[in-house]
C-alpha cells in the first residue's frame, strides 16, 4: 500500500504538472480546421447531401424552410457527443413531422419526430452527437406531405468515438430513469413546454471503453413515445447519433390534468415506461 | 498563467480525487519523480477553486431553469483572468459539469 | 488501483513522451514526437518518397462499425474514406489491445505485399493526433520491419498540402 500511494503521489504530480501546455482536447481550433480541410469541400458536401436527401425523401422536393423551420446550433461545438440544437417551428399548415439529419455521421438521421394531437411541435430541443465538421439539415413535415428544410453548419469532431464515461457498469445502473420537467404554468388547453430527460447511455459500438480497452457493445434507444391520457404526444425514431442521457425538450398541450406517459424501447429490446402526473403532483 | 484543464470525466471524481492526493501529500514527502519545480499543492488549489466554482455555478444555473446552452455562456467567468485558454475550454467544461449535476 | 484513478482524472501522464509500449489511453490528443526504431516522417518528404516507388502504404484509420439492430429502413452511410492512393486500409491495427484476428490479418498482408523482405519501406499513418498509425507502426517494428516510416500528420496533413486521395474499403479479418 505504501509503495502504491507513493507511484500514485508521484503520477498525480507529474500528471497535474502535465495540465500545463502538453494537455490537449480535441476541440483544439486549428487541429479542427486542419480536420475541416480534410474532411470535405463545398461540392463534396452538396453530393453528400444529394444523397441522403434521396435516401430519406426519395424523388420529393424539399422547400427553402425559412420562416418555417429554423435550426440553431453552436457553430463550434464544445463537445461533440454533446451538441444541443433547438429547432423552431412556425407553419399555418400545421406540422405532423420533424427530421434532424447530420449529414457526415454515419447514421445521419438522428432523428424522426412525428407528432400527434396533443403536441405543440412549435419548440424542439435535444442533444446530438456529432462526429465531425458538417452540415445538420432540420427538415419539417407539414400534413399535406410537404417538405421544408433548413441547415446549420456545425464545426466539431469525435462525437461518435468519445467515450461514454469512466465505467460503464455505472452508465448502465440507472438505465431508463426519467425526469419530467414542466416548465411553465399548467392551464387547460394552454400549451406547455416540458423537459423529458431519460437516463441511457446509448452506446454506439464505436466507443472505446477507457478500462478494458474493449469497443463497448452498442445499446441504444430506438423508439420515445409521448402520450398524455393515451393520446399520442410524440413518437420518435431514432439511433446512435442522439446524445448519451438524452434530454429532449418539447411542447404539448394538456386538455385537462392527467398524465403523462413515456416509452423507451433500446435495440437490446429493452422497454422503459414512466408515468408523470401533469401537473406535478 | 497556467492554463485552464480540460475535464473529462466526472467533476465531482475530479474533486473527490483532490481530496485523496492532498490528503497523501500531508503524509509523504514527494519523491524525485516529475519536474523539479512542481507546483505542488498550490497547483491542486487553483484546480480545486476552478472544479468548485463550475460545480457551485452550474447547480446555480439549473436552479434557476437555464439550459445547458445558456449556462455554456455563463458559468465559471469570474476565472476567467486567472487561467490561459479559459475561453478555449471552459464551456467545454461546463457542458461535462451540467450533464452530471443535472441528475442530482 | 493505479489504472482507475487515470480515467477519474481524465487526464494522460505525459502526453508526449513515447510510452514504453503501446499507447492504451485516448485514441485522439497529442501525440509521441518520435518512434523508437522507426522514422518520423512529413508530408513533403512523405510525397517525395512515394514518388521512388516500391513503398508500401497502410492507412489504420478507425471505421464507424455498423451496429447490431438498427431499425430495418434506417440509413447507415458511412463517408467514404480518403486514402492516400495505393494505400491499404486496415482499421483496427492501430490499436493497444489489439483484436488477434487484426493482428493476423496485419502481420499477413505486410508480409504478402512486402513478399517477406523485412526491408521494405512501409508507411503507415491515420490521423493527425490521434495514436493508432503510431502503435501500428511500433508494431510493424516488432514484427521484424525495419524500415517503418510513420506519418503523424495524416490525411489532414495529406490533403492540406493539397495531394490526391483515392477511396478505399477497409479489410478485415
Amino acid at each position: 500500500m505504501g509503495v502504491t500511494r507513493t507511484v500514485l503521489l508521484a503520477l498525480a504530480v507529474s500528471t497535474l504538472a502535465a495540465l500545463g501546455p502538453s494537455r490537449v482536447a480535441y476541440a483544439d481550433d486549428s487541429e479542427a480546421q486542419m480536420r475541416a480541410h480534410a474532411a470535405q469541400d463545398e461540392a463534396e458536401r452538396a453530393a453528400r447531401w444529394q444523397q441522403l436527401q434521396q435516401a430519406v425523401f426519395g424523388k420529393r422536393a424539399l422547400a427553402d424552410g425559412a420562416g418555417v423551420i429554423q435550426i440553431e446550433a453552436p457553430e463550434h461545438a464544445l463537445d461533440a457527443a454533446l451538441v444541443p440544437i433547438t429547432l423552431t417551428m412556425k407553419s399555418a399548415t400545421p406540422i405532423k413531422g420533424l427530421y434532424v439529419v447530420i449529414d457526415n455521421n454515419p447514421s445521419p438521421v438522428a432523428g424522426h419526430f412525428t407528432f400527434g394531437p396533443r403536441a405543440d411541435p412549435r419548440t424542439l430541443k435535444l442533444r446530438v452527437r456529432v462526429n465531425q465538421y458538417t452540415f445538420i439539415h432540420a427538415v419539417a413535415e407539414t400534413v399535406d406531405g410537404k417538405l421544408f428544410v433548413s441547415r446549420q453548419f456545425v464545426k466539431t469532431s469525435g462525437g461518435c468515438s468519445a467515450p461514454v464515461g469512466a465505467d460503464n457498469a455505472d452508465a448502465l445502473k440507472d438505465i431508463g430513469l426519467m425526469k419530467l420537467h414542466l416548465l411553465g404554468p399548467f392551464s387547460p388547453g394552454k400549451s406547455l413546454q416540458a423537459q423529458l430527460m431519460i437516463r441511457h447511455p446509448n452506446f454506439n459500438g464505436m466507443q472505446m471503453d477507457q478500462i478494458t480497452r474493449l469497443f463497448t457493445p452498442p445499446r441504444f434507444i430506438r423508439t420515445i413515445d409521448a402520450t398524455y391520457d393515451g393520446a399520442p404526444i410524440f413518437h420518435l425514431d431514432s439511433d446512435i447519433s442522439l446524445s448519451t442521457d438524452p434530454v429532449i425538450t418539447f411542447g404539448f398541450v394538456p386538455d385537462k390534468k392527467g398524465s403523462m406517459q413515456l416509452v423507451v424501447r433500446d435495440s437490446d429490446n429493452a422497454a422503459f415506461n414512466h408515468s408523470f402526473a401533469v401537473p406535478a403532483g | 498563467m497556467r492554463r485552464v484543464p480540460s475535464l473529462d470525466g466526472s467533476l465531482k471524481g475530479w474533486l473527490k480525487e483532490l481530496q485523496l492526493l492532498k490528503s497523501v501529500a500531508a503524509k509523504r514527502a514527494v519523491p524525485g519523480h516529475g519536474p523539479t519545480s512542481v507546483d505542488w499543492p498550490l497547483g491542486c488549489r487553483d484546480l480545486e477553486r476552478y472544479l468548485q466554482v463550475l460545480l457551485r455555478e452550474t447547480r446555480a444555473a439549473i436552479a434557476q431553469g437555464r439550459d445547458i446552452d445558456a449556462a455554456v455562456k455563463t458559468v465559471g467567468l469570474s476565472e476567467r483572468t486567472r487561467w490561459a485558454l479559459f475561453d478555449d475550454y471552459n464551456g467545454h467544461n461546463v457542458i461535462q459539469a451540467f450533464k452530471e449535476v443535472e441528475w442530482e | 488501483m493505479l489504472a482507475s484513478y487515470l480515467p477519474w482524472l481524465g487526464i494522460a501522464a505525459s502526453a508526449v513522451q513515447e510510452p514504453a509500449g503501446y499507447w492504451m489511453g485516448a485514441i485522439h490528443g497529442p501525440v509521441a514526437a518520435t518512434l523508437s526504431g522507426g522514422t518520423v516522417i512529413h508530408t513533403k518528404k512523405l510525397a517525395a518518397l512515394l514518388k521512388m516507388g516500391d513503398v508500401m502504404v497502410i492507412d489504420v484509420s478507425d471505421a464507424p462499425r455498423r451496429p447490431d439492430n438498427l431499425a430495418s429502413g434506417a440509413v447507415w452511410l458511412p463517408l467514404p474514406h480518403p486514402v492516400i492512393p495505393g494505400a491499404l486500409w486496415i482499421p483496427g491495427a492501430g490499436i493497444g489491445a489489439i483484436n488477434p484476428s487484426v493482428d493476423k490479418l496485419f502481420r499477413e498482408c505486410l508480409a504478402q505485399r512486402t513478399e517477406n523482405d523485412l526491408a521494405h519501406r512501409l508507411v503507415i499513418y491515420c490521423h493527425r493526433n490521434c495514436w493508432l498509425s503510431w502503435n501500428a507502426a511500433k508494431r510493424a517494428i516488432s514484427y521484424g520491419y525495419r524500415n517503418v516510416f510513420w506519418f503523424p500528420d495524416g490525411m489532414e496533413g495529406w490533403r492540406a498540402a493539397g495531394l490526391p486521395t483515392a477511396t478505399a474499403e477497409p479489410l478485415l479479418p
